[in-house]
């Protein structure tokens, strides 16, 4: 009995030891966002530097990959156990606000005097029904890159800019490669950004002057003319290139578009760090910015925001004001490769930003043609499934484009619909 | 105090740790998924409840549809094909063979490892372009399917994947087998039997019970596969590897609507349930029992 | 005469055939794991392949395990959970078997015949209902509740396995040690428990198995990355942006796989002898 006591015992106290307790005041800080020189910035400049500076806090930051972090969040929420500060991505800014886990910062702006110094595209993706509820942090976006020295080999003009759809699409065929037994060597044009086939038809979408959906969420308008368009786009090129019977390319450690595996490729600025750190010396990039009845770039904004489970409001509102400094800001931004919210302009004068043609282009478009990223509630049914299989019946050609987007359009709007009666647009409205 | 009133006392007392578990994890859970099955809940922790709009809904849904049939589908060949490599493999080891226990370990070895490392290896194994499975077809002549990126082949790849680790039950087989007196066996031959019908007419009916066993147990794992198709496929490609346990996780652990998860849960558990009661039944067609035997 | 033996070599032949064929069908993935773990990252992904690498790239098994995440903390998450787990259920386990197995009391059969029922419980219908009261008690990022349930309450397989175990072993030597003044305890835990070392090694091992690849249950409860499991962190490190690095994956997965390995080989004559012992009881 006795033996059986003690091992028991045992048990139980090493199972305690496993209660998380804290100590001193701790901020948590879960951020979506990170690549390794990020995560040492954060570490070993960014949390260091503010620790110093509040001396007995602590800064505990988690990093949770993109596919988990909702999850995450909500089981965090549920369990009670949510962190205190969450810097997280351009679409989550709706749940953000509907489902109360972001706390309206508008008080905290106010007395900080910042607001002028950040550009207002930025502020507005923040804001729902007059409550700012994140800080923005960077701004991300798309754009099309092409390899200039594969055009070169390939016998096209290095100085072609593939601007308009049809002049992508030629190039795109052009320059896909395959082997005697199918595999693929050489993808002509990835216009889907590995493969998020959503992000990617709506940035086509509002080349074409399309909208995903009406102003006061009534209703779906991708299945719009535009949008038909926009897919039958998508389903000829993906079918010309990567037709679905022929495997497609395996991705190594060596990003493809950098390995010169993708001629033309839908990329992002951060993209860019990819180039120069694995790109051979010899290639040559070039950045078009596509269109077709309307020149835009889409802006991904990206923000922090004080989750209303903190017990620390005003520490993290400390943290996130140290993290959103100008100097911060510009550091995080460089190393990220991504577009610094706070204004620049009329010219670039950060010599970072200024070798890097690419970067400069970005920058100077976002200034010029940007456009918020469209607000979306409930985005993540919209996108993972309704619009999702949508696109598939059309690429797989189970249905033609027209089908396929009405068919979504039809369970999209159900799905508006519930949640009209759910109050939730008046929520985001701020009207009654 | 009475011997028999002690042992009962002390009988309690040593089953209690399983029972009060059983009530708290086992008994309460499934009330509650019942109860909630009928619920709207989703965060902020608003429980409503709803009547059967939750199998309402299910009814009309086409991915419970759509998962319930891959599921179905991975099922019907993965389990009887398990079993039968899983028998064949037992009843060659069991002959004598030289290396016998080299070849058993090789053959086990791949039930040795599991969950998301298996599933990394198969991922390369099964790539079209550069895979295992592939090569060898193309060494072969034949081309190789697109496998995981295919929505026909995907599930195929999947029960490949699933045969490859059958040797785990092989071991139950071998026991089995031991199990069996080697003087039916001397007096079939003596009676003139040839190796044939030893095994239609004795193996196979005296390893019925043991795969009786493995069947029920084998069906109620392959209907909860999960992590393959999480780690490899998520799904994919067009919904052709969403499985039921994946479409309820998704439900109920991504868009937190777990009442309606809840409810999926059930409707598995009372498949699971039938299918089970049905082989029960049957079983009596062709299950050997001792006492039959005898 | 003549004819008979050269169809028996004609047998033995095609069982041999049969025999390599499927070995190396079994033996191939592993091989091909093996050598993408070794490989150059610049050697992968090419026709024809080839299975014995270039140049051996061992430095690819230290570049997975420290250069990206820190596998040994969840190494040591990892260790910790599993072996509570097969402490756990061996101890709790096979207490309850013994209570089933040779104690007298109102109700055993019934609640024997309810504990087999458990058996064929999904156990997605549990995890909703679990997953809710666990958050409300807190201890969703904990290891509680990969722990917990399982050694009380959900180790029907384990129960059933000893106990049936138990009945092999013959009443008399309860009798003898009863008549000695043993207590209940103690033909429990001087009698059976050392006689049943084989049934006890079949569920070592197989909570052992079960707990170190465990993946949906940590992947629900385990929000902080400091308290990962091995399973978790290799899915981390494929969804993550390494994600593409497959020579390090497969080093990851040959390390995380190598335990198995290691305990399956020193301890397969356990599971042979349990396996053959208690499969033999068709309860």
């Amino acid at each position: 009995m006795k033996k059986v006591y003690w091992s028991m015992s045992l048990i139980v106290i090493l199972l305690l030891i496993f209660d998380g307790t804290g100590r001193a005041v701790t901020l948590r800080f879960w951020t979506g966002h990170g690549s390794p020189d990020i995560d040492k910035w954060f570490d070993e400049v960014l949390i260091p530097q503010f620790e110093q500076a509040h001396p007995g806090v602590k800064v505990e930051r988690l990093r949770v990959p993109w596919g988990e972090l909702n999850e995450k969040i909500m089981t965090a929420f549920a369990a009670g156990t949510a962190p205190d500060i969450v810097f997280s991505g351009t679409e989550q800014i709706i749940d953000e606000a509907i489902k109360g886990l972001a706390r309206p910062l508008n008080d905290y702006i106010k007395k900080w005097g910042e607001y002028k110094n950040f550009i207002p595209m930025a502020w507005k993706h923040e804001t729902i029904g007059g409550k700012i509820y994140r800080v923005p942090i960077h701004i991300s976006s798309r754009a099309l890159m092409y390899n200039k020295t594969i055009f070169k080999q390939a016998g096209i003009n290095p100085n072609t800019i593939p601007e308009k759809w049809e002049q992508i699409a030629e190039l795109g065929k052009k320059l896909n490669l395959r082997d005697d037994k199918g595999n693929l060597i050489r993808l002509g044009a990835d216009l889907w950004y590995t493969h998020q086939f959503c992000q990617g038809f709506y940035y086509f979408l509002y080349q074409n002057k399309g909208k995903i959906i009406a102003d006061d969420f009534s209703k779906s308008l991708f299945n719009s003319e535009a949008g038909v368009e926009t897919l039958q786009y998508f389903v000829n090129l993906f079918n010309e290139l990567t037709p679905p019977n022929l495997p497609a390319l395996p991705s190594g450690p060596i990003p493809n578009f950098a390995a010169g595996k993708i001629a033309i490729y839908v990329n992002t600025p951060q993209g860019i760090s990819d180039l120069e750190k694995y790109a051979p010396k010899e290639f040559e990039f070039g950045i078009a910015f596509p269109f077709r009845k309307s020149r835009i770039i889409q802006l991904y904004v990206n923000g922090i925001y004080i989750t209303t489970q903190s017990k620390n409001p005003d520490l993290a509102w400390e943290f996130i004001k140290f993290f959103a400094s100008s100097d911060n800001l510009r550091e995080f931004n460089n190393t990220y490769f991504t577009i610094n919210p706070r204004k620049f302009g009329a010219k670039i004068d950060d010599p970072f930003i200024k070798q890097r043609p690419l970067l400069v282009a970005f920058y100077e478009q976002a200034q010029k043609i940007g456009i918020p990223y469209p607000i979306i509630p409930n985005y993540g049914t919209l996108q993972n499934r309704i619009l999702k299989d949508a696109i598939d019946a059309a690429l797989y050609k189970k249905m033609t484009p027209k089908q396929a987007l009405e068919d979504a359009a039809k369970k999209w709007d159900a799905s508006l619909e519930e949640l009209r009666k759910e109050g939730v647009f008046e929520k985001i409205l701020g009207t009654k | 105090m009475k011997s028999s009133k002690r042992e009962e006392l002390y009988g309690y007392i040593f089953v209690s740790p399983w029972l009060i578990g059983y009530i708290l994890f086992i008994v309460f859970p499934v009330v509650y998924s019942f109860i909630l099955s009928f619920c709207k809940y989703t965060l902020p922790f608003t429980v409503k409840f709803i009547g059967l709009l939750n199998y309402k809904e299910i009814i009309r849904d086409p991915f419970f549809r759509l998962s319930l049939y891959n599921t179905l589908y991975y099922t019907l060949f993965s389990v009887p094909l398990g079993i039968a490599t899983s028998i064949v493999i037992a009843i060659i080891l069991n002959m004598r063979v030289k290396g016998v226990s080299v070849f058993r370990t090789i053959y086990y070895m791949p039930a040795v490892i599991s969950g998301v490392a298996v599933s990394l290896l198969w991922l390369v194994v099964l790539d079209p372009s550069y895979g295992l499975i592939n090569y060898i077809l193309s060494l072969l002549h034949i081309r190789g399917p697109l496998w995981l990126q295919d929505p026909k082949w995907s599930k195929p790849a999947l029960i490949l994947m699933s045969l490859w680790q059958s040797g785990g039950n092989m071991i139950i087989y071998l026991a089995g087998l031991q199990q069996i007196p080697e003087q039916l066996y001397e007096a079939a031959t003596i009676d003139g039997a040839n190796n044939w019908f030893k095994f239609w007419k004795i193996t196979l009916p005296l390893l019925t019970p043991t795969i009786f066993l493995n069947l029920i147990l084998s069906i109620i794992g392959s209907f909860q596969i999960f992590t393959q198709a999480y780690v490899m496929t998520g799904g994919g490609p067009l919904n052709s590897t969403l499985f039921y346990v994946l479409y309820l996780y998704q439900k109920g652990f991504q868009s937190f609507e777990m009442g309606y998860a809840s409810a999926l849960a059930w409707i598995l558990f009372i498949i699971v349930l039938m299918l089970t009661i049905i082989l029960f039944r049957t079983s009596w067609r062709w299950v050997y029992y001792e006492a039959e035997v005898k | 005469m003549r004819r008979k033996s050269s169809r028996r070599y004609i047998l033995i032949l095609l069982k041999y055939l049969l025999l390599i064929t499927g070995a190396v069908f079994f033996l191939l993935p592993f091989l091909f794991m093996l050598s993408m773990s070794l490989s150059d990252p610049h050697d992968l992904f090419q026709i024809p392949i080839k299975i014995i690498p270039r140049r051996l790239i061992w430095s690819n098994y230290r570049e997975a395990w420290v250069g990206y995440y820190p596998f040994n903390l969840f190494l040591k998450n990892t260790i910790l959970i599993t072996a509570i787990f097969i402490i756990g259920q061996v101890s709790v386990c096979s207490l309850v078997a013994y209570s089933f197995a040779r104690l007298k009391w109102r109700g055993r059969n019934f609640l024997f015949t309810v504990l087999l029922s458990t058996l064929m419980l999904p156990a997605q219908v549990v995890i909703i209902p679990q997953f809710i009261y666990f958050s409300k008690w807190g201890w969703i990022n904990t290891y509680y509740p990969l722990l917990i349930p399982w050694i009380f309450g959900r180790g029907a397989f384990p129960i059933f396995l000893l106990r049936q175990f138990y009945m092999t072993i013959p009443l008399e030597l309860d009798e003898a040690a009863k008549i000695d003044g043993a207590s209940y305890f103690q033909i429990y835990y001087k009698i059976l428990l050392p006689l049943s070392k084989p049934a006890l090694g079949v569920v070592a091992i197989n909570g052992f198995m079960f707990q170190w690849n465990n993946f949906f249950e940590p992947l629900i409860y385990i929000n902080d990355k400091t308290k990962f499991t091995l399973a978790l962190a290799l899915r981390m490190f494929q969804a993550g942006e390494f994600g593409t690095y497959w020579h390090l994956l497969m080093a990851a997965s040959v390390l995380v796989a190598l335990p198995c390995f290691v305990i399956f080989f020193l301890f397969q004559k356990y599971l042979v002898e349990g396996t053959i012992i208690s499969g033999g009881l068709k309860g």
